[in-house]
């Protein structure tokens, strides 16, 4: 009987073809549909899931989860450091990472941490940024081809790539995450010293308007002095890791005038390949004798740099420890202490996202789905009308050409559910690119869930009872009708 | 053998048939002639068992089939009766393999379909789909498949319905010959009279309806 029906689809191709094409387009929807809801869902849960608790300046909760754990907003503003070393010290917290951020490269944001936060991220290559100037790029960042390792570059005030150069400070990428789905795939890290000895510098820089003019300083030896003569190509080598004690001889240099604009055409719009943002943090000397110039390379290395946070991302003992250090950030003037799964659980109930809205979603759908599927198999069965009938008047019992029937939706259904499955895993493929990009929340399209099963399921009860529906009145027509 | 007695149909309240008793014959041929809707297809179809008669009896080789479900009717008329119906009423989307394979489906067993075929002469037409015959070859097909089910009876509804007058007597001569070739009553109802030559007994429907007299040859 299965070959029969199957010569018998074949005979109709064209509307075996629709019919196919109808359930393919229905179930495709509704599967994506639900399948990216739920993983959406879950992947914003579980990317906040793992930290309880995160402190960070008083405003929207919402905005500081983003701009924390998901970089996509700006900041809501800084907390003191304080704060940081105040949670790490608390007995009942078992991990703390401070924040920092506030520039971007190719609009894509640069935050500053510890190494500890990425401490359960794998590297795909290169190694974990350690010292200041060092950076660690995510997956996304470098499959797009931003940057890759060894590559030099500036950083960019703000997030959305417009804003000032920091062009007196450079990074270096030093390691490549590999691919994990979450936000981390979308950003650079750097040590959260990065980001404060650049602010700093350019605090300072701002205030002299990046003359380096030095009013401040009591000695000014540097005559002729005349950064564009200095071959710094020949001794800012990025490939040597950025060994400044060794290039940055500034005793050999005349620096008259010090009026070197650090601007000076070193670094393209993006703030990639620099020849000499030296990045020389001025503001301490009293002395500007080049002897002892203060790169901040070596402030880096041999002085702690502290400055304020974005937030500080905390997992605690437990749900007790999150509620007691909750209160008594909430308490302190300017800051607040929020879970992040609940503010974000929040958010999805708010959007609608609900299971609920997404179960009434996927029943118009698969409602739609069973009047444009019934249409489809009524249409079949009609364009079959006068073969039943013929059948019938052979003597071929009504069960059998009904079974014949259902077999032939069941291999449509069967064909078309399965194609609908392939279709689903490209189509999650495709809106993975978007998630994860944009979002940093992987969708895996081999993933599924049993209400997709139920789904299925449904779908192919609309088809077989279409079809049952489809042939009764047929039997009704007497066989001698035919012609 | 078919035994009519006392077979009465009507519709609308009009008796289309009221025969009082008449014999079919194992390897007769047999031409029912009568203009259009006086009962000739009625009384096919009541044979076949596609229609129950109202009263009276239809007894094929001994057994009567008027008081039959019609799942019961079904499967005698699968089994047992050689139909060709006006117009052939073959799938036309299928080939004529498929058109005979059809009837696998209920009977469930191998119809030697390659032989039936070369009985009729269409053996190299199988694997063509039927909208590609010409008018003769449907016809054949649609004997084919009436016969290859080894029927005890075949019965024919204006076979030569818009056949021109050769393919007609082609066709009528090849029905009717199939009496003796399968030792098979064969009755074929028309409303041609010219055809009346082909067959072993020419029936008038207007007095087998009443009298059921036999004018003969």
């Amino acid at each position: 009987m299965i070959k029969f029906a199957l010569k018998n689809l074949r005979t109709r191709f064209t509307r075996a073809l629709l019919a196919c094409i109808a359930v393919i387009l229905c179930t495709t929807i509704a599967l994506i549909t639900y399948n990216t809801a739920h993983q959406v869902e879950d992947g914003v849960i579980s990317t906040a899931g793992y930290y309880d608790t995160i402190v960070g300046p008083e405003g929207s909760p919402l905005e500081l989860v983003f701009s924390s754990m998901f970089f996509t907003e700006s900041p809501l503003g800084t907390i003191p450091y304080k704060y940081y070393e105040e949670l790490k010290a608390n007995p009942s917290v078992r991990e703390a990472y401070p924040m920092a951020a506030g520039d971007s490269y190719q609009g894509i944001p640069i935050i500053g941490t510890v190494p500890g936060y990425l401490q359960d991220y794998e590297l795909k290559a290169g190694e974990m940024f350690e010292e200041t100037e060092e950076a660690v790029i995510g997956y996304n960042v470098a499959d797009a081809g931003v940057l890759e390792i060894g590559d030099i570059f500036v950083g960019v005030h703000g997030f959305g790539g417009n804003g000032h150069v920091h062009d007196e400070f450079e990074y270096e990428v030093v390691g490549i995450l590999a691919r994990s789905g979450t936000a981390s795939d979308n950003v650079i890290f750097t040590t959260a010293e990065s980001v404060w000895v650049i602010h700093d510098h350019d605090h300072n820089d701002c205030d002299d308007d990046h003359d380096h003019s030095h009013d401040d300083h009591d000695e000014h030896e540097h005559e002729d002095h005349e950064h564009d003569d200095h071959d710094h190509d020949d001794h800012h080598d990025h490939d040597d890791h950025h060994d400044h004690d060794d290039h940055h001889d500034h005793d050999d240099h005349d620096h008259n005038g010090h009026d070197h604009d650090h601007d000076d055409d070193h670094h393209d719009e993006d703030g990639h390949i620099h020849d000499d943002a030296h990045g020389h943090n001025h503001n301490d000397h009293d002395d500007h004798s080049h002897d002892d110039h203060d790169h901040a390379h070596e402030h880096d290395h041999h002085e702690e740099v502290t400055g304020d946070l974005i937030s500080v991302i905390v997992n605690t003992e437990g749900l007790a420890a999150h509620t007691e250090l909750k209160s008594q950030f909430d308490e302190k003037p300017g800051v607040q202490a929020v879970n992040p799964t609940t503010v974000l659980r929040d958010l999805l109930d708010n959007l609608n996202l609900g299971r609920d809205i997404l179960f009434v979603l996927a029943a118009i759908i698969v409602f739609m789905a069973a009047v444009v599927i019934y249409v489809t198999t009524a249409s079949f069965v009609e364009d079959s009308k006068k073969d039943i009938l013929i059948m019938r008047l052979l003597g071929i019992k009504r069960k059998t050409i009904f079974s014949l029937f259902v077999l032939q939706t069941v291999i449509i259904s069967v064909v078309s559910i399965a194609i609908s499955f392939l279709i689903s895993y490209g189509g999650l493929y495709l809106i993975n690119n978007f998630t994860a990009d944009r979002m940093g929340i992987m969708i895996d399209p081999a993933k599924h869930y049993p209400g997709e099963f139920a789904l299925v399921l449904l779908v192919f009860a609309i088809i077989v009872i279409s079809a049952i529906i489809s042939i009764i009145p047929v039997y009704k027509h007497d066989p001698l009708e035919v012609k | 053998m078919i035994y009519i007695k006392n077979l009465q149909k009507s519709y609308d309240n009009e008796k289309i048939i009221d025969i009082p008793d008449y014999s079919f014959e194992k390897g007769v041929s047999y031409l029912v002639f009568g203009p259009s809707g006086c009962g000739k297809s009625t009384l096919l179809n009541i044979i076949a068992g596609v229609i129950p008669a109202d009263a009276g009896q239809v007894v094929v080789n001994g057994t009567d089939i008027t008081g039959w479900t019609p799942v019961k009717r079904d499967e005698y008329r699968l089994s047992s009766v050689g139909y060709v119906f006006q117009d052939f009423r073959l799938l036309d989307q299928m080939t004529v393999e498929d058109n005979l394979k059809l009837l696998e489906l209920e009977l469930r067993k191998k119809l030697d379909i390659d032989r039936m075929l070369e009985i009729m002469g269409i053996l190299p037409k199988k694997k063509k789909k039927v909208t590609t015959l010409s008018v003769g070859e449907k016809q054949r097909v649609a004997i084919a498949r009436a016969l290859i089910k080894d029927p005890l009876l075949l019965l024919a509804d204006e076979p030569t319905g818009n056949l021109n007058k050769k393919i007609a007597n082609e066709i009528m001569s090849l029905t009717a010959g199939y009496a003796q070739k399968f030792d098979i009553p064969v009755i074929t109802v028309s409303h041609d009279y010219d055809m009346k030559e082909h067959f072993d007994v020419f029936i008038e429907m207007s007095e087998l309806n009443t009298e059921l007299s036999e004018v003969g040859k």
